[in-house]
């Protein structure tokens, strides 16, 4: 009876441990170098930079996409809400973007939010959707639809 | 046949070379990278089986500076289709472009005209499309496809600011001439031709897209001239793992030695979704596919009418290398109903 017992409790935090992690509110903030004029983008426009379709930043210098892991539980939410394709829909995209000469090399790949801070803060024209954490100076956060990270109808908050 | 083992042998080598090609990706300055496929099919007439055609695409890119880019493209073909061996090397693109702006993208050299959308999106590569085939209207001309496919010129395009996702191009330069696979650039057998195409995809629906594309040229016989007019609509839905795609083209041909005038039509329409959770390797698909060809045009007499269906299912491997399996049903030169079983390994690298 206890063993039963034991089971179905460690069953139940199994369960909701599972459930508070699917439940878990997602926010993803974009940001770029100081340097870049751009304070504000649309979700399309924004969906457009990671399918290949916005190459250039309106200096005319080529943008230069940064991104989580596909598989990373912010780049599922921001390929699924944002881009509207799954990872294997999404790198095949990117195949097919370079394959037609649209940009020279899919977004670059940061296996941490800390790793892409690196690399926007190396990079005077990359631009990273990566988890809201606080950003080193150097870098702004950009709008999105004209709703910063903290208002209620920003889009990037799940 | 000697050569069959190596073109067997060549996508399994470039397999695994793809298999150590997942490293990072960052903004270099040269791009190697292609398509590799293998084909088998079996029909209902059992007139043919077995290993039916095997690909090799290579592209390359190079970006010069920020503004000036270039990129080739060549396709390798081996194909025993119709107990005809053939072997076929063919320069597909090589042009430089320019651009400093989405709204203005130019470039020059030989491109693609993009009269038909499928081939705009897929250039060559059969791993990229979902169903084994092309569709009638998006073979090349030296697939016996009826529409120009090679464009050799200056060809402007760009995509304008906004909600509504506008994008436009034009073209101006040589289209294929008397033989129709080739675009002639000296005087004596140069075809003048000019294209326009206009899309849009508002951000309103991410995923939808449409298009419509115009194709003017005067195709040079020695002695006369085709006088063509091409027109093309598309509209396609790729987003959140579905993927509808349909076009509807025609083709009109004036001789300049008749009055006879000739009209071509043709139409696809493709629908697929990938599916979901533990299955979202596999992507069933739909196939419709009509071309009617215009009776008794002699310029396009290698071409023939196409009334086929097929249904399918893609897996996807990995996301550089996929199997599709394939069931088609397609109407004969005779009128009967011949069945087509297939299969395609396909390879990015």
């Amino acid at each position: 009876m206890k063993a039963q017992t034991a089971t179905a409790a460690l069953l139940l935090v199994i369960a909701a441990e599972f459930a508070a992690f699917a439940a878990a509110p997602v926010r993803l903030i974009v940001i770029v170098p100081s340097s870049q004029s751009v304070s504000n983008l649309s979700s399309g426009d924004l969906r457009r930079i990671y399918i290949g379709e916005m190459t250039r930043w309106p200096d005319g210098r080529r943008i230069v996409p940064v991104m989580m892991p596909a598989r990373s539980r912010e780049s599922e939410a921001f390929l699924k809400r944002v881009v509207r394709m799954s990872a294997i829909d999404f790198a095949q995209e990117w195949i097919s973007v370079v394959f037609r000469g649209r940009a020279p090399a899919p977004p670059m790949i940061a296996a941490t939010a800390s790793a892409a801070l690196d690399i926007v803060a190396s990079h005077p024209d990359a631009i990273a959707v990566i988890p809201d954490v606080e950003i080193p100076s150097g870098m702004r956060i950009l709008s999105i639809d004209g709703h910063a990270p903290r208002e209620q109808k920003y889009p990037l908050s799940w | 046949m000697s050569r069959r083992p190596i073109f067997i042998l060549l996508p399994l080598l470039l397999l695994a070379a793809a298999a150590h090609a997942q490293d990072l990706p960052t903004p270099r300055p040269f791009h190697v990278g292609g398509f590799a496929d293998l084909e088998l099919h079996t029909t209902s007439e059992n007139e043919r089986e077995g290993l039916d055609l095997a690909e090799l695409d290579i592209f390359s890119t190079y970006q010069l500076s920020n503004a000036w880019s270039a990129l080739g493209e060549a396709v390798l073909l081996r194909s025993w289709r119709d107990s005809d061996e053939k072997f076929d090397a063919d320069l597909e693109r090589l042009y430089v472009e320019y651009s400093t702006s989405d709204a203005l993208r130019v470039e020059i050299g030989e491109t693609q005209t993009g009269i038909i959308r499928w081939n705009e999106r897929e250039h060559r590569s059969r791993f990229l499309q979902t169903p084994i085939d092309l569709p009638a209207i998006a073979r090349r001309p030296q697939d016996d496809g009826a529409w120009p496919q090679r464009f050799a010129g200056i060809f402007a395009s760009g995509r304008l600011p906004g909600s509504l996702g506008v994008s436009w191009g034009a073209g101006a330069g040589a289209g294929p001439g008397r033989v129709r696979d080739s675009t002639p650039l000296t005087s004596d057998g140069r075809s003048p031709a000019a294209l326009l195409s206009l899309s849009m995809a508002p951000d309103a629906l991410p995923g939808l897209e449409l298009a419509a594309a115009a194709y003017v040229g005067k195709v040079r016989l020695n002695p006369g001239y085709i006088r063509e007019r091409d027109a093309t609509l598309s509209v396609s839905y790729v987003a959140s793992g579905n993927e509808v795609r349909a076009e509807w083209a025609r083709m009109n041909h004036r001789l300049s030695s008749s009055p006879a005038k000739y009209r071509t039509t043709g139409y696809y329409a493709l629908f697929s979704r990938r599916l979901s959770g533990r299955a979202e390797r596999f992507r069933p698909y739909l196939l419709l596919d009509r071309l009617k060809i215009a009776p008794g045009e002699a310029y396009l007499s290698e071409a023939a009418d196409e009334n086929a269906w097929a249904t399918g299912i893609r897996y996807d491997i990995t996301q550089r290398f996929s199997v599709k399996g394939e069931y088609r049903s397609q109407r004969t030169v005779s009128g009967d109903r011949e069945t087509i079983f297939g299969v395609q390994l396909g390879l990015s690298f």
